[in-house]
């Protein structure tokens, strides 16, 4: 460490300059966490896009069905789903 | 079994179009869903199927205060009548589909008709789990 007492002049200017370096770096830091975030952020939405408007299977009213029914059991990742169409009298 | 392990999903739709007992049960299994156990009541009134007034709204009551459900808000829920367009709704919206009699099971999508023995589901489940491998 440089002795920081005399010389007030010269020695605050080295200070203020790696303070703006620092500030510049902190700055630069938060602009890549936020290109990141934001990158994440679109990758996300256009996957949700891309899943949401082309459906793995052809669209029949069958798979409408699926999709509203209200009430399941079992894994959401299952390979086979099977709705059980009934009245329970 | 097959749900336990992950292998299958298994929803459940209304048809409740026998008269209105089976459009009340079908009501009741929605009052129960309201409490989290929509499934415990399907299996219990299927438990109970058979003579004709065993769905009447005092019954469906008494399941759910078997199954240890907030009777006071079942019952509440039950007389006030507000899953009723619901249950019709899903009733006509199966009926436009085509399926025109209960049960039906879609497989995948695949069509089964009628309460058939387990080894048919079985083998339908092995055939979807093929196609998916």
């Amino acid at each position: 460490m440089e002795n920081q007492k005399p010389a007030r002049g010269a020695s605050s200017s080295v200070a203020a300059r790696t303070r703006s370096k620092r500030a510049r770096n902190v700055s630069l830091w938060v602009s890549n966490l936020i290109m990141l975030a934001l990158g994440i952020v679109i990758g996300f939405t256009g996957h949700w896009l891309w899943t949401s408007a082309m459906p793995s299977t052809p669209a029949s009213p069958l798979d409408a069905l699926v999709k509203n029914t209200r009430h399941f059991k079992g894994s959401a990742n299952a390979p086979v789903t099977i709705i059980e169409i009934s009245d329970f009298q | 079994m097959y749900v336990k392990s992950g292998i299958v999903r298994y929803g459940y739709q209304h048809m409740a179009f026998l008269g209105p007992e089976s459009r009340w049960a079908a009501e009741a299994s929605e009052c129960a869903a309201e409490q989290g156990r929509f499934w415990e009541y399907h299996d219990r009134l299927f438990a109970s199927q058979g003579s004709a007034g065993v769905f009447g709204k005092d019954n469906l009551k008494k399941f759910a205060a078997d199954l240890r459900l907030d009777t006071t808000k079942f019952n509440t829920c039950l007389d006030s009548g507000k899953f009723a367009s619901l249950v019709d709704k899903e009733t006509t919206n199966l009926q436009s589909l085509g399926v025109e009699s209960t049960p039906t099971f879609l497989i995948n999508g695949q069509p089964l008709a009628g309460a058939q023995p387990f080894e048919v589901f079985q083998k339908a489940i092995e055939t979807e789990r093929a196609k998916k491998k």
